[in-house]
Formats: structure tokens, sequence, C-alpha cells
């Protein structure tokens, strides 16, 4: 069974390949790497992938200042500065890797239509990210075009969030090893920062 | 065409020179001012009777001291626990060449409780005024458009509203001090004979202040940098009164000189008369003599002081219900330990401005919305030939 969970944030901004979401709490978000759902009216889910995590001034053009001293006493900045919590802000960028519709099977491409701005932002359930993961490694093909920058460090991560959710499942580590290695079998430094950090990833389980 | 640089530096040149000449002048008028204060401070029984005499003159805004001249209080520590409110607000102007009669007031406040259940409130609430009651007042020639000062005191007034309204909702919380942005006599709404729209305006900005009363919670106005001169003026009184008695004979401090320092006195700030007030201190209290605080019950008539901050000298003033010691005191640490905490100038304050102001993408949009509103009730939306030339610009 799942725990129940809760939103944890909103699309404020779609493209057709990725979305930004706005926490529903400040400084917390869905970890880089993992996954995330919306879930549409028309019954449709968009998977996405946590790809970078930003704070910073709700209003554009005001900038964020350091508020404390070197001499001031510790404490919490958010309590000393109430207002701090409705001035600032934390977004979530995600990839979108692919949906599922109604019947639950998960397809890994891009979407005809990407999430709707306001559909609410969940942490992928256990049983929604395995599934996920049970339909293959092709959603690394699309992080590798997809522009984002440290793409290694997030192709790892991701992979690292599907190895924990299995429980350390060294075939799955395995898998997706060997499927970085065919789409990077001609760029050999890439290929290896993604493995050194699967490596990691083995090592700090 | 483009500005004439070189005539425009000529000018400029000549200001700074007579800039500096005023500044040579003006050198010794500050010690003569404190000179004075130290001397009045031993006499303050004499100088409250003389100035009380002088009131009905109503020459200059001058200040009576409620206490003597040099008093210096410090200011409390900021309380553990305590909460602020604050408005602030500002405005789109009716725009005769553009697309309809009418102008936006947006009055933003900020609500901040600290100690153990730190919280926050910030937000803002727009008006449109457009209807002809709005935005036309009674003149002595009949309705006349309302001018943009005019605007302006509409808006002061409904700052002060929202400000009651806030305090209010947050009564409850302990330690709560209320902060208007600016001053809190309303010169401009007195005179001798105001206008019905302005005894109207007062009307409803006295009643805040009297809902703020009774609600038993301290309000204060602060005044970042002021340039009142209320203090000064009384100084020059004073001078005036001991040069020569009143003949106003040239006397000796004044041989030499092309102007006489007592009137010199007139153009000094009452920021500069108290460098004895050290920071995190304020001078004691005046009140004034202005006749618009003959409409203000008799507890709510201003009175003020100075406080001095790390970053300023500022001016706090407030009703005289508030003179308290425990209404004074709340007022002045809460106020000092906004200071404190939002770089000399009070969070509260700050945040009450961010959530009124209205910038450049907020003004677009309320063009764009006009602009949709009227096109979906088939009405005619033209801006003046006079806009359109300027925005064109055309060769």
């Amino acid at each position: 069974m799942d725990e129940p969970i809760s939103a944890v944030g909103e699309v404020i901004a779609v493209t057709t390949a990725s979305f930004v979401a706005q926490s529903y709490r400040l400084n917390e978000s869905p970890a880089y790497g993992s996954l995330v759902l919306t879930h549409g009216p028309d019954g449709r889910s968009h998977y996405g992938l946590c790809s970078g995590i930003e704070t910073s001034g709700i209003e554009p053009g005001r900038h964020t200042m350091a508020w404390g001293n070197a001499d001031e006493a510790a404490g919490d900045i958010y309590a000393r500065q109430p207002q701090l919590a409705h001035v600032l802000r934390t977004t979530f960028s995600c990839v979108v890797l692919g949906y599922s519709d109604p019947d639950g099977v998960v397809v890994q491409r891009m979407p005809p239509q990407p999430p709707r701005v306001h559909e609410r932002v969940w942490a992928a359930s256990r049983t929604e990210a395995e599934a996920f993961f049970a339909s293959g490694f092709a959603y690394l093909r699309f992080l590798l075009r997809s522009g984002v920058e440290t793409v290694e460090d997030l192709i790892a991560a991701s992979i690292g969030f599907g190895y924990h959710l299995r429980g350390g499942d060294y075939a799955f580590l395995v898998g997706a090893g060997r499927f970085v290695a065919s789409l990077l079998a001609d760029d050999h430094d890439r290929l290896t920062a993604v493995l050194e950090l699967l490596a990691a990833t083995e090592e700090g389980s | 065409m483009s500005l004439d640089v070189a005539a425009t530096a000529a000018q400029v040149s000549t200001m700074a020179q007579q800039l500096a000449a005023h500044a040579a002048r003006m050198k010794p008028v500050p010690d003569f001012a404190r000179a004075l204060l130290a001397q009045w401070h031993a006499s303050h029984a004499e100088a409250v009777a003389y100035l009380e005499g002088q009131e009905q003159a109503g020459v200059w805004p001058f200040a009576i001291p409620i206490e003597p001249m040099l008093t210096v209080r410090r200011v409390p520590a900021e309380p553990v626990a305590y909460a602020v409110v604050a408005a602030d607000g500002s405005q789109i102007d009716v725009d005769s060449h553009g697309l309809v009669h009418c102008c936006l007031v947006n009055v933003g406040w900020a609500a901040i409780a600290y100690g153990d259940r730190p919280d926050a409130w910030l937000a803002n609430e727009p008006a449109v005024l457009h209807e002809d009651r709005e935005l036309f007042v009674e003149a002595d020639d009949g309705m006349r458009e309302a001018s943009e000062s005019q605007l302006s005191m509409l808006r002061t007034v409904a700052e002060m509203e929202r400000l009651a309204l806030v305090a209010e909702a947050w009564r409850d919380r302990p330690g709560l001090v209320a902060i208007a942005d600016g001053n809190l006599v309303r010169w401009e709404l007195g005179g001798k004979k105001p206008s019905a729209s302005s005894a109207a305006l007062l009307h409803r900005y006295l009643g805040a202040l009297a809902q703020l009363r009774a609600a038993r919670i301290p309000v204060c106005g602060y005044i970042s940098r002021p340039n009142a001169r209320d203090v000064a003026n009384t100084a020059a009184l004073l001078a005036v009164r001991d040069c020569d008695r009143g003949k106003r004979a040239v006397c000796d401090r004044c041989a030499g000189r092309g102007d006489r320092l007592c009137e010199s006195l007139r153009v000094l700030p009452d920021r500069d008369l108290f460098p004895h007030v050290r920071v995190g201190e304020c001078t004691g209290l005046f009140r004034t003599p202005a006749t618009v605080l003959q409409h203000y019950a008799p507890d709510d008539r201003i009175v003020f002081c100075y406080l001095r901050t790390a970053e300023e000298m500022a001016r706090i003033e407030l009703p005289a219900w508030c003179t308290g010691k425990q209404e004074l005191n709340a007022i002045l640490s809460a106020v000092y330990g906004q200071c404190l905490r939002g770089h000399g100038y009070p969070v509260a304050l700050m945040e009450a401005h961010e959530q009124a102001v209205i910038h450049t993408g907020g003004r677009e949009a309320f063009r764009q919305l006009v602009l949709a509103a009227l096109n979906e009730n088939q009405l005619e939306a033209a801006i003046s030939s006079k806009r359109l030339s300027k925005d064109q610009r055309a060769v």
C-alpha cells in the first residue's frame, strides 16, 4: 500500500518538454532526480523528473539581500523575519518524461500536450514510480537531449532514485548502466562521469 | 530636440556656486540654534508661555515643547514578542489623454508578528475610481476635476482607513503597534475654510484615528529624512524675542552678516538640531499648533519627537493619547526595533510599500484590462491625438 501523500506544488509554466512548479512550502521541493506527477482532468498523468530547484524573491525586480550580521546570535532567520515566507518562493523545474492514461500503462515519450498551468504536482508514489521504471530506460535518451545543465548528474540521480525505490536492486543499476553505456558509446568522458556517479550510488546504499 | 547640455551646464554651475555661498552662510547657524535650545531648556515654562502667546499669530509652522527642549529619552529594548501593522499606497493617476477618465488607488499592508508565534500577513487591495462623485470635487466656482494632490489625499485617507482595519483584525496580538507612512497632521485638509470634499476626507481620516484609539492600538507616523522645520522655527521665534526685545535691530551676533541668524534658522531642518541625541535615543515631545488639529479630537491631536536610528534622524508623530508611558514605550521600541531589523527603515513599512507599489507591468495590465472591458461593451476606446503623437514620435 502507498502511504497517502499530499501535493508538493503547482505548475506555473509549461513548454512541450518541461514545466516549472512552485512549491507549496518555502525551501522544500521534491529531491533532485526524483519523479513527480501531475494528474489532468482527462485522466492522463504526466511524469516529470525534478531537474532543478531555485529559491528567490517573488517580485522579479526585488533583490534578495543578507538580513543578518556577523555578530548576531544564532537563530532561525525565518522566525526573526516572518515576512520572508511571503516574499520568497521555491520553484522546481521538471523535464517531462512520459505519461500514463487511465489504464495505468506508462509511455516514455513526449506527451501530445504538456500538463496545464496550475495543475497540482505530486511526488510519485511507490506504485507510480515502479510502473515508470518497469517501462524501461528510454527516458534517459530524452534527458540527454533535454538541454538540462549537468545532465550527467541528473541521469545518475534519477537512476539512483529508481535503485533506492526498488530496495537497492543491483540488477536495475547494472541494466541502467548498460543503457547509459549504449547511449554514450561515443562520448567516453561523459559516460565515465555517469558511471562514476552510479558507482558512488551503489557504495552509498 | 535633445537637451542643450551647454546651456544647462552654465546654469548648474551658477546653482552650485550659490549653494556653496549658502552653505558658508549657514555654517554658524546650527551652533547658534543649539545654544538657543540649551538656553531655553533651562527656562522651559517661560518658553512655553511665550510660544503659546505666539500661537495665534500663525505665521510659521512651529512647535511647542511639551518637555524641556533638550530632553533625551532612551528607547526601550525591542520586546521579545510584539506585532506591527503598516499600510502604504500608490496610484495610477487620471490620464486625461488616456482611454477612460478613471484612476486606480492601490493600498498595501503588512502585518508582522514576532516572538513565539512568528507570522506575517502581506496583501493589497486596489480600488478603481471612475464615478464623477469620486473624480470631481466641489470648488467655489462649481464642480472641478480633482487634482493629483487631491487624489493623493484620498489615497492617504484610504491608507489610514486600511491601517485601522488591519490593526483591528490583529488586535489580539500582544504588543500591537500601527505604523503609518508619513505624517499624521493633515495640513492639506485644514485651512481656514476647507472645501466640502476636504472636510469629508478629513472626517474619514479622523474616523480611522478614532477607531485605533477606541481599540487602544498605539499608532504613529514614521517620517524618514524629515524636512520639517517646526523646531527650527521655534528657535527662530525665541531668537527674535531676544533680539533687541523684538525690535530686530542687528545685534552683535549678526554683525558682519548680510542676513540675520534668527532668520537663517528658518531654513535649517529640525534633524540637524539635536546632535546630543545618540543612536537609540529620541528627543522630548513637541506639540504642533497647526490649525487643522482643532478638527482633531483632543486625544488624537498630534505630537512628535525625533528618533535617531543608526542611519538617520527620523520623525515620529503620534496622537496625544499615545504619549502615556506604556503606549509611548510600545511605539518607540517597536519602531526602533523595526529599523534594526530592516536595514534602517521599518520592515513593515517596507513590505507595505512593496505590496502597494504598481510597477510598469501592473500599469500596462490595468491599461489592457480597461481596453478589453471597453471593447467587450462596444464602447469607443480612443486616446487623444496628443497621446498618440507622443507615443508615435513620428519623423
